[in-house]
């Protein structure tokens, strides 16, 4: 545009046909949390008492292979739940309230990116910034058992390392609406983290005093609904008083709606309310 | 007389029951114009209408040809500084050119040598390895700018960027966004509420008052609209007792107020330009001091509601 002394040329490439911008998004988020001491801190003691001493402990047990029964036990753990509650809480309390303080939305919308993009960009950051705790460490684990097993049947350990594989992005993904969910209704990243925190244990805790008069009132717990679906995908099936559809409708609820207001919440956002 | 970049015409737009433009019409050509305003008076709905961020209730708004409403491929060519703080104080300025080039599509080596000549235009090589939480207000501004401009848009939308800094800043951005203009071929669309900024940098400006263009045109043409209104103008000095009786008998002022420890005088004219002329011969006349002469901001006000006929 125009002459300059400083090789100010235009740029004339495809912007706006850049479909993966939102990967930009993605990419600030982990860099961001990389850089965070607290994230950093959590994430260490989380993965050192959920995992490592497990697959320590696993790996030098004789074991004839990897199974089903051992994976959901170890992915339905109370520590390796409350950890991945924490660490959404953190990570999921910066996603949208930091940029509503800011105003910095106007940033992205301004810039050839949809609410869409900007809302799947944010999601993506968070799964692989969670992915860190909740899908790698589980294969890690698979591997690490497989790696060691004393039976020749490799080939249904590796079909329980693939289930591993799908559970922990399961696992990794669950949560993370919820997350967003609260991110989006304040401006303070503070009451986000904490709003997160407090909404997952709530819910378990109301589960927690009607489950004596039917079973289903688990499906009020984040958590029990989390664990059950791990069963669910390594093979072993609901309990047999959990009705299947309340399930489904359970699993929708904390993940379909909460996106839906997100989106809603950015779309007003986006036009300055 | 090239074509306008931005018509818009009888737009209004409401947030509810408040509204932002009412039956609003302007026509903005190739080069700077300033849009100056008191606050609410719809700068901000303006250039969020510009981006395409939110949608006018009635009528019609073209930029560059086309309707900016849901137009996302329309941004690569418009590039918004906002008038708030939103840059992210934990990154350094060239993570944050390499994060604003990421979402419009740059990347690699044209990304690299494209921030490191937009830092050398901003003034903001030295500094931008620093993190931003560290900058100061013009650097700040500086870098929401590189922001900006980093996409190289024909169109360049600034939202008071000038609010908050100091003279010289201010003098600092004011070269650089004229250098914008005249070096770099970029359209510029720059807003705020003091006329005399703005005047600084362009001769084209709209006033809104209220979501509405009071004026628009040649700021000389303004000026002149502007002329028959009453100014106050405050005069700081010594001896001005003699100098405030000589201008209760000129025909152009309407009042003069002594302040009560006769520092100064408030003096309210109806031709501003005539006090300015007359005041040579008014200091030789009345043996006064004068240490500063300046026009009040705050009447910016009164003279939007004056030249809206309110």
């Amino acid at each position: 545009m125009g002459l300059n002394p400083i090789e100010y040329r235009p740029w004339d490439g495809q912007r706006s046909k850049h479909a993966r911008r939102f990967l930009v998004i993605a990419d600030s988020i982990l860099r961001h949390n990389l850089r965070s001491k607290w994230f950093l801190a959590v994430l260490i003691v989380g993965t050192f008492l959920a995992f490592a001493l497990n697959i320590i402990f696993t790996s030098i047990t004789p074991h004839e292979s990897l199974t089903p029964e051992l994976m959901a036990s170890q992915m339905n753990n109370g520590l390796f739940y409350i950890f991945m509650v924490i660490l959404v809480s953190m990570v999921c309390s910066d996603l949208l309230a930091e940029d509503s303080r800011s105003n910095s939305l106007v940033l992205y919308l301004s810039r050839a990116l949809r609410p869409e993009g900007y809302l799947l960009g944010k999601l993506t950051g968070a799964f692989i910034t969670l992915a860190i705790f909740g899908l790698f460490p589980p294969i890690i684990l698979a591997i690490a058992v497989t790696a060691t097993q004393s039976g020749p049947d490799y080939l249904s350990s590796a079909k329980v390392i693939l289930e591993t594989v799908v559970a922990g992005i399961w696992a990794t993904f669950f949560l993370i609406p919820i997350g967003l969910m609260v991110s989006s209704l304040t401006s303070r990243r503070t009451y986000a983290a904490v709003g997160t925190f407090m909404a997952l244990f709530v819910l378990g805790i109301i589960s927690g005093i009607f489950v004596q008069f039917d079973a289903n009132w688990q499906l009020l717990d984040p958590g029990s609904v989390l664990a059950m679906s791990m069963n669910v995908i390594f093979g072993l099936g609901l309990p047999e008083q959990v009705d299947t559809w309340l399930f489904g409708a359970a699993i929708f609820a904390f993940t379909i709606p909460p996106l839906i207001l997100v989106y809603w919440r950015i779309l007003r956002k986006g036009v300055g309310k | 007389m090239s074509d306008p970049i931005v018509i818009a015409k009888d737009v209004s737009k409401w947030y509810g029951s408040v509204i932002g433009l009412n039956n609003f019409n302007i026509e903005v050509r190739s080069g700077i114009t300033g849009i100056v305003g008191p606050n609410g008076a719809g700068k901000s709905t303006f250039f969020k209408l510009l981006v395409g961020t939110i949608k006018v209730n009635i009528g019609s708004m073209l930029v560059m040809g086309r309707s900016p409403w849901k137009n996302q491929s329309q941004l690569k060519d418009i590039g918004f500084c906002p008038d708030y703080e939103f840059l992210p104080m934990d990154l350094t300025g060239t993570d944050f050119l390499r994060f604003v080039g990421g979402l419009h599509g740059m990347s690699g080596q044209t990304l690299a040598k494209r921030s490191s000549e937009v830092l050398k235009l901003v003034g903001m090589t030295e500094a931008s390895d620093r993190r931003m939480g560290g900058y100061s207000k013009g650097m700040k501004q500086r870098m929401k700018i590189a922001g900006s401009i980093l996409h190289d848009p024909k169109l360049l939308l600034l939202d008071e960027p000038l609010s908050g800094t100091d003279p010289v800043v201010r003098k600092e951005l004011i070269d650089m966004i004229k250098g914008l203009n005249r070096e770099h071929g970029h359209d510029i669309i720059v807003s705020s509420h003091v006329l005399f900024e703005v005047e600084r940098m362009t001769h084209d400006v709209a006033l809104l008052y209220k979501g509405r263009a009071v004026a628009s045109g040649d700021i000389s043409e303004i000026r002149d609209l502007m002329s028959d209104h009453p100014h106050h103008i405050v005069i700081q000095g010594k001896g001005l007792v003699d100098l405030a009786k000589s201008l209760v008998d000129k025909p152009y002022t309407v009042s003069v107020q002594l302040w009560s420890d006769r520092s100064a005088i408030t003096v309210e004219v109806s031709r501003p330009d005539e006090l300015f002329d007359s005041m040579p011969e008014l200091i030789a006349e009345t043996g006064c001091q004068i240490e500063s002469m300046r026009s009040l901001d705050d009447d910016l006000e009164s003279l939007f509601k004056y030249l809206a006929g309110w």
